[in-house]
């Protein structure tokens, strides 16, 4: 394992490139789920805007 | 089969939603083989030793920060043609991701510079033009976020990009109109690979996951896109997601 880690003398240099590329694309992820929530919340929130004869008024469950 | 059903937001909006998981799925799956073949099955590299396992993220990165930028100007001058809305709700959607990838690129090439060539970065032809392909997808992000109008913000993104794109030729090309201190490249569409069979194996793998991880992002941003521009519309008020999360 300390083999491994130490990659031949070249540890500092392959892991700061693997581990600093795992960071960005976690961090991506949660930057784009957080998005997600936003837009719904968002979206929620402009629902009011809609007249209400042609938001849901047939449906008012959403379910269509 | 009528592909203009899916250029309609509300269709792909679900059809996006279906597929995200799946190649995100895809991804994690390819690059976990990948990582095995990378790292436990390609044996050591003859001239340069441990640190050429850097190859597995940098030409993958490499590659899609590229293809990207391609991908996002095709959709921009869709979307300038047809005038859809989807294509420069895809353009957006690519860029973030495009970024990140050419960061990436330009990251671990530094750190496999270091201990090879000597240093972390030199001005030479690909790494400049690499650097600059950074600054286009920042440029891009920058300014649709500072245009308030979304119409307008596509229409002057969509120029910026389609412009930008005569940069992506020059850096593929850099290699060979330049004495690069950057070498030639190991993989072309003419010749057999210069390179080991099981390290190309690692290499196809990790490539293919970071296709599938690109795919994967954009279509998930794609859909908190298009639930910021079609705000107010009446699909999206029948939509189940909008009452089924807790947020």
């Amino acid at each position: 394992m300390g083999d491994f880690l130490a990659m031949g003398g070249y540890g500092w240099y392959v892991w700061m490139s693997y581990g600093v590329t795992a960071l960005v694309l976690i961090g991506e992820i949660l930057a784009v789920r957080a998005r997600r929530v936003r837009s719904l919340v968002e979206a929620r929130l402009a629902e009011a805007e809609i007249p209400v004869t042609t938001r849901s008024a047939l449906d008012p469950r959403g379910l269509a | 089969m009528n592909w203009f059903y899916f250029s309609s937001p509300a269709t792909f909006y679900r059809l996006a939603g279906w597929l995200a998981p799946w190649f995100f799925g895809v991804a994690a799956l390819l690059a976990a083989v990948g990582l095995y073949y990378g790292f436990i099955v390609a044996p050591t590299d003859a001239q340069q030793g441990e640190v050429y396992r850097v190859i597995f993220i940098h030409v993958p990165a490499a590659w899609m920060s590229m293809f990207l930028y391609f991908v996002m100007a095709a959709y921009s001058a869709a979307s300038l043609t047809f005038n859809t809305r989807l294509g420069a709700m895809m353009a957006r959607s690519l860029a973030p991701t495009g970024a990140l990838f050419t960061f990436v690129a330009l990251w671990t090439g530094a750190f496999w510079g270091r201990p090879t060539w000597g240093t972390y970065w030199a001005w030479d032809a690909r790494m400049t033009s690499e650097l600059i392909l950074l600054f286009l997808y920042l440029g891009v992000i920058a300014l649709r976020n500072a245009i308030d109008d979304p119409r307008r913000g596509d229409k002057a993104c969509a120029v910026l990009a389609l412009v930008g794109a005569v940069n992506v030729p020059i850096i593929y090309f850099s290699v060979k109109w330049w004495n690069t201190l950057h070498q030639g490249s190991t993989i072309s569409m003419t010749a057999a690979p210069r390179m080991a069979a099981i390290m190309l194996v690692g290499l196809v793998l990790m490539s293919l996951a970071a296709w599938a991880y690109a795919i994967a992002m954009t279509l998930a941003r794609v859909r908190a896109v298009i639930l910021e521009r079609e705000r107010g519309a009446v699909w999206i008020s029948y939509l189940p997601d909008l009452r089924l999360q807790g947020a």
